[in-house]
């Protein structure tokens, strides 16, 4: 470069300087300080994919959490708050198809979920990180409440997912209304008609959709 | 509203500063067994740096500048420091809740600094006060939030922030206002106009009261921090209340109190009139009306729109949308353990709170009488205003106007339908 436009670019920067310096923040003051916070607006979106989530759009719920974080499925538990949300939405999306999601196109490792196989795999994730994720925050009903509802729908779990419900429910701290349809699913396998009607009660009392309290006979209980 | 607010004040001053300020207040003697009567002398006047440590614990900064000489709390800590720049225009939040943010914003603007505390405060009125708050201040909606503070525990704090109580220190100020003239001191208070801003419950209605805009931003503050003239007879010792009307801002230099050109002999009188008037007794609050279940479904939309939304969230909130700060109701905060009781979402409103030995327990187990726990808080705030905190259950919302008696209902009646969604 030569001398000369060296010169200019220093000297340009010299009368830029003032204005850069005034740009510059003041230093903090005990109180008072003018300054500006912006939310986050990931965490807007989160809720978002919350609220859609709640409202049974399961595809939309996990859709969303696909768009805020698109290495969502590559994300360990622990990353970030709200990431963990993310993992939660995106692991109960699943449960609540039974595994059948399928979104995340576009990324680097979308959810498939149309054979058996792939169903299966779909209810594996989302129990692995629904488990972390209640390790990670202990003496959580909400998360154990997610956790059993998980269990409950693969057969060699389903006793775990007993064991957890009925413990919530003695206190009164099963969290969702799917958390008391599974618990009501897992009465009528064994044939527990009277905690079975009273889990049914409870669910279609926290939820705005009762037919998600519905319990299928089961073999035993129709074979007469 | 404000006779309304002004009826909150519940404390008499014949019932108050019980405890340990007759031993503050005798001159040390000593005796056989010098330890021992040293160190019980030190229990009783309370141990001003385990006061600083509890300051610390308690987080008094968080809502007082002044209170202790260490920075400020984290802005995010700061309850009124983040509403006063709300309003002020200065902390922006997303478009479009900044309008929702500024009309939700009407309470934590103003709070009464604890600058040179230890110049005024008699620490007997400390230590009652921090283990029983009331309403101090009539035309203040927040108060003192009732802690989890022991007997020692507010001696130590009084020991830190007031003045000692040791009556010879205070004789000479003492004799000054006996010689005043409490009528004279009565009708220069109507002439200075101090029930502008002053309530002074218990003496026959004073005149002179200027009429003031309380949206004024100039005066605003002076409305709001003005404390019931009641009970300074027993916040302030004699001589910190004579240099106070002397000049406010000698005493304390941020007082929103104006500066009255006051004559020594004035000084003396208005004085006389707040240390001697007589004080009709407070009236027991009537109670208000628990109102009877509604006959209507009622939602947790509804709930949680009208009630747990516009009150409970900042101390029951979410962790993970607040930098990992769920409020001191949630994972703790102003000295309380954290209790894991998060109203942000029905899920979590189902998940409870985490007891002394970190067992859950649902917020609507019931309570003995069968009224569900978190009725029972709702229910308890009202007996708190009306000077009969339980025991057992502390009032809520903490440190806010308890709910109206329909929101309660409300309330009640979701919990007794089940909780529906």
């Amino acid at each position: 470069m030569k001398l000369r436009s060296i010169v200019r670019i220093v000297s340009a920067s010299l009368l830029l300087l003032p204005f850069g310096l005034a740009g510059a923040p003041a230093p903090a003051e005990a109180c008072g300080t003018e300054f500006f916070s912006v939310v986050d607006h990931s965490a807007e979106n989160i809720s978002s994919a919350e609220k859609a989530l709640g409202q049974g759009r399961y595809e939309a719920a996990a859709t969303s959490v696909f768009q805020i974080f698109p290495k969502l499925r590559s994300t360990k538990v622990g990353a970030g708050p709200l990431s963990d949300r993310a993992l939660r939405i995106l692991a109960l999306a699943a449960v609540r198809v039974d595994g059948g999601l399928t979104v995340g196109k576009g990324v680097t490792w979308p959810m498939a979920g149309v054979t058996p196989e792939q169903k299966e795999g779909n209810l594996v994730f989302a129990i692995d990180t629904l488990r972390k994720l209640n390790e990670k925050r202990a003496n959580s009903p909400s998360f154990q409440t997610d956790l059993a509802e998980a269990l409950g729908k693969v057969p060699r779990y389903r006793a775990e997912s007993y064991a957890i419900l009925t413990q919530l429910a003695k206190k009164d701290l099963v969290a969702s209304a799917e958390g008391y349809a599974t618990l009501a699913r897992l009465h009528e396998a064994l044939g527990e008609g009277a905690p079975r009607d009273a889990a049914v009660k409870r669910c279609e009392g926290m939820t705005k959709t009762p037919k998600a309290c519905q319990v299928p006979a089961s073999p035993a209980t129709t074979s007469s | 509203m404000l006779l309304s607010l002004a009826a909150c004040h519940r404390r008499d001053p014949a019932g108050a500063a019980p405890g340990p300020s007759a031993a503050a207040s005798a001159a040390p003697t000593t005796s056989a067994a010098p330890a021992t009567t040293t160190a019980a002398l030190a229990e009783a006047l309370g141990d001003p740096e385990k006061g600083h440590a509890l300051a610390l614990r308690f987080e008094c900064n968080r809502c007082h500048d002044g209170a202790v000489p260490e920075p400020a709390a984290a802005f995010e800590l700061q309850c009124f420091h983040c509403h006063q720049q709300i309003l002020a225009g200065t902390l922006k939040p997303p478009k479009r809740q900044e309008k929702r943010w500024r009309e939700g914003v009407t309470g934590l603007r103003d709070v009464p600094t604890l600058t040179s505390a230890s110049k005024r405060f008699r620490r007997a009125w400390l230590t009652s006060f921090l283990q029983n708050p009331f309403d101090l201040r009539p035309r203040l909606a927040p108060t003192m939030p009732r802690l989890a503070i022991n007997a020692a525990e507010a001696r130590d704090l009084a020991a830190y922030f007031g003045a000692p109580d040791t009556a010879a220190l205070h004789a000479e100020a003492a004799a000054e206002i006996a010689r005043g003239d409490a009528g004279r001191g009565r009708a220069l208070m109507e002439a200075k106009g101090c029930p502008s801003c002053h309530v002074f419950t218990g003496v026959p209605a004073l005149a002179g009261a200027a009429k003031v805009d309380p949206a004024d931003k100039g005066v605003a503050a002076s409305l709001s921090l003005a404390p019931d003239l009641r009970y300074a007879r027993e916040r302030l010792h004699p001589d910190a209340l004579l240099a106070w009307l002397k000049s406010p801002k000698q005493m304390k230099p941020d007082t929103a109190m104006p500066e009255l050109p006051l004559t020594p002999v004035e000084v003396r009188d208005l004085a006389a009139y707040v240390r001697t008037a007589t004080l009709a007794p407070i009236e027991a609050l009537p109670a208000l009306p628990r109102l009877p279940l509604l006959g209507r479904p009622v939602t947790y939309d509804e709930v949680s729109g009208r009630v747990f939304k516009r009150t409970c969230w900042h101390c029951h909130g979410e962790p993970d949308y607040a930098v990992g700060d769920g409020g001191p109701g949630n994972t703790g905060g102003f000295g309380f353990k954290p209790r894991g009781l998060n109203l942000v979402d029905y899920s979590s409103v189902a998940s409870g709170f985490v007891d002394d030995q970190g067992e859950r327990h649902s917020a609507f187990e019931p309570l003995a009488d069968g009224t569900p726990r978190m009725v029972a808080a709702l229910l308890a705030r009202r007996s708190e205003e009306a000077d009969r905190p339980r025991a057992d259950v502390r009032g809520m919302p903490l440190g806010y106007p308890a709910l109206s008696p329909e929101e309660i209902q409300l309330v009640e009646t979701w919990v007794a339908q089940g909780r529906p969604r």
